[in-house]
């Protein structure tokens, strides 16, 4: 049975103007996201994942902009869109959980005026008050008290901003969430139950999630399928099981190897050499090859092209190409 | 407090030439009336004596009585001094604040635009101006060369009114000139203030959060941003109280405007000790009061600071 797309990226560029160059944060990616799936897009700091979402929302920031290529949000071709129909797109089919959670609350504003409030600009209701049961019900949905509806953002947790958060993201029933590492600014037990929190509230509303994130061990547990980036490309992408227990790429292969496992054999701790690359002057060929324990000559002149195994799981490496390629 | 009005006392008591020297001259005063008058004044006796003398009275309630009008320093500040002066101080510090704010809110975000630097540079400019010599150049261009605007004054002398609302349209079109020269001067530091604020404000992560809800431009910029924008200008206007006076002193001298600036701008001529130490009494009130004021809007403005 085919599975119904919610989100489809096709070869999307998002570059940066700046003045010592053109950083190409997202260049040329493909993704996809289908109905109650929970995705993983996982690389390094300064990597393009937070392009990436913020292409979707469209809110690349100056002198960033998109470049070319396609987003798909159920059919509609978001980079098309004029501003006005972008903010209605917003929120309302595709919402987001920031990094920040602490700091992504107005400190100023009592937290159920604040879901209320994107309700109101979304045509949902039209007086604040008709908002209240829906908040009341999103917060029992996160595991919050729906009395603190009228509380200011200082007078929660960290934790329970982070509910506040989820909460807002499913206001307006999206079809999509993008959590940017939603967990990264809290302790690891908070950590622990802000996923469970996320992971629940996919399973009671069927929403999908892309969840983009460095913590390996996280993608492992709760993600069905995972991204690889790596420079502003996807260098490899499969189901969680695939991509965990048989790492094509060098580059996760590195990645996977870079983590403690707890239960598994003690092993030596393998740090990726080097760092990633100025994405202003990204190496030619492939962009990991200056990193690459198994780089060919080839590597570091061609860019490599893709290995398809099946739909939605690929890699981009010249291993995996035929002998007569790699030229 | 305390040390202030002490400070104060002693300080006007050491600027050179004292009060009769100066009405001896104005009023060709006989030895015999110019002593009466140090002796009624108790300026015979020594300053530590009129300096106990001032804090018993002042504990009455009492400030003395000026040299120059002979009357209560009370009632020579509390009088159409006082309301001038407050009608020109609240109408242009209001007009900069408001004027200021919304400029400042709206070049931080098209911050790098051209129309954000243009802006930045003129209340720069704006800021550096000393405000008496835009007051004259002011009363040059509008009162000088073109008679749009009276060269001093509150109001028309020797005119007699028809109505009160002649009387208002009159008052208020002397007040139109000195109005606009604080208005200026002031307006480049709000606007100042609000713009770096706003910049650092519209970079938090809640204001990304908002765009992404889809809130209409207008209600991000607005009740998102500005909103906690708000604070440091509240401080500021709070403690810059002091600045306002002095740039009080030196407009109304500019423009004739009769109010308290004016008034200790003579008063310090003409070494009226009471008077002046009666004005920065008030002064050392208004400015805690306005700090007073301050912290309560801002228990107001930010629920954090609620207790």
């Amino acid at each position: 049975m085919p599975r119904k797309e919610v989100l489809r990226i096709e070869k999307l560029k998002t570059h940066y103007y700046t003045l010592g160059g053109i950083v190409k944060a997202v260049d040329g990616v493909d993704l996809r996201v289908y109905k109650g799936e929970l995705v993983a897009l996982v690389g390094e700091s300064g990597c393009g994942k937070s392009t990436l979402a913020f292409s979707i929302m469209g809110m690349v920031p100056p002198p960033g902009r998109i470049v070319s290529g396609k987003i798909y949000l159920s059919d509609i071709n978001l980079v098309e869109l004029s501003d006005e129909e972008l903010r209605k797109i917003r929120w309302s089919k595709v919402s987001m959980v920031f990094q920040g959670a602490m700091n992504s609350l107005n400190p100023v504003m009592k937290v159920g005026d604040q879901i209320i409030e994107a309700m109101l600009y979304h045509d949902v209701i039209s007086r604040p008050e008709e908002g209240r049961s829906t908040v009341k019900h999103l917060f029992e949905l996160v595991g919050l008290d729906p009395n603190r509806i009228d509380s200011y953002p200082h007078e929660l947790s960290g934790g329970m901003k982070q509910r506040v958060v989820i909460a807002m993201a499913m206001a307006l029933n999206p079809d999509l969430i993008i959590a940017d590492e939603p967990t990264t600014a809290l302790d690891v037990t908070t950590q622990a139950k802000i996923m469970e929190v996320l992971k629940d509230v996919q399973k009671k509303t069927g929403v999908s999630i892309l969840l983009i994130t460095h913590d390996l061990p996280l993608v492992a547990e709760v993600s069905d399928r995972v991204y690889i980036m790596y420079a502003g490309k996807i260098v490899e992408t499969g189901d969680v099981f695939t991509i965990f227990k048989s790492p094509r790429h060098p580059y996760t292969q590195g990645l996977i190897g870079a983590v403690p496992s707890i239960r598994g054999p003690k092993k030596k701790l393998v740090a990726l050499p080097g760092e990633p690359p100025d994405l202003r002057f990204p190496p030619p060929g492939c962009r990991f090859h200056p990193r690459c324990s198994k780089a060919m000559d080839i590597c570091g002149k061609k860019e490599p092209p893709r290995i398809e195994f099946g739909p939605d799981d690929f890699v981009s490496c010249w291993l995996f190409a035929k002998e007569g390629e790699r030229k | 407090m305390f040390l202030f009005i002490t400070i104060m006392f002693f300080i006007f008591r050491l600027m050179p030439g004292n009060p009769i020297g100066l009405i001896l001259e104005q009023y060709n005063l006989t030895p015999e009336a110019a002593q009466r008058l140090i002796h009624l004044w108790g300026l015979d006796k020594p300053v530590w004596q009129q300096y106990l003398i001032y804090i018993k009275n002042l504990l009455k309630g009492d400030m003395g009585i000026s040299y120059v009008y002979n009357a209560p320093v009370s009632s020579v500040i509390f009088s159409r001094k006082l309301l001038n002066t407050l009608a020109l101080l609240i109408s242009a510090h209001g007009m900069a604040l408001l004027i200021g704010m919304i400029l400042g809110v709206w070049a931080a975000w098209r911050r790098g635009t051209p129309i954000d630097i243009g802006t930045l540079v003129t209340a720069l400019v704006l800021y550096t101006i000393p405000v008496f010599w835009l007051g004259l150049m002011l009363l040059m261009m509008f009162a000088v060369h073109v008679h749009w605007f009276p060269l001093s004054g509150t109001i028309t002398p020797a005119r007699s009114y028809k109505d009160i609302l002649q009387y208002i349209g009159d008052y208020l079109w002397h007040l139109t000139l000195p109005m606009i020269s604080i208005t200026l001067i002031r307006l480049g530091g709000d606007f100042l203030i609000m713009r770096n604020t706003m910049i650092n404000v519209v970079r938090e992560d809640y204001i990304t959060t908002a765009i992404a809800k889809g809130l209409p431009e207008k209600i991000v910029v607005w009740k998102h941003a500005a909103r906690n924008a708000l604070l440091p200008i509240v401080t500021m206007a709070g403690l810059d109280m002091a600045f306002v006076v002095s740039g009080a002193v030196l407009t109304e001298t500019v423009f004739g405007w009769d109010g308290i600036g004016k008034l200790t701008y003579e008063a310090a001529i003409n070494r009226d000790y009471p008077v002046l130490q009666g004005l920065f009494f008030i002064l050392v009130v208004v400015v805690l009061l306005a700090n007073f004021l301050t912290d309560l809007m801002y228990a107001y403005l930010d629920p954090r600071v609620r207790y």
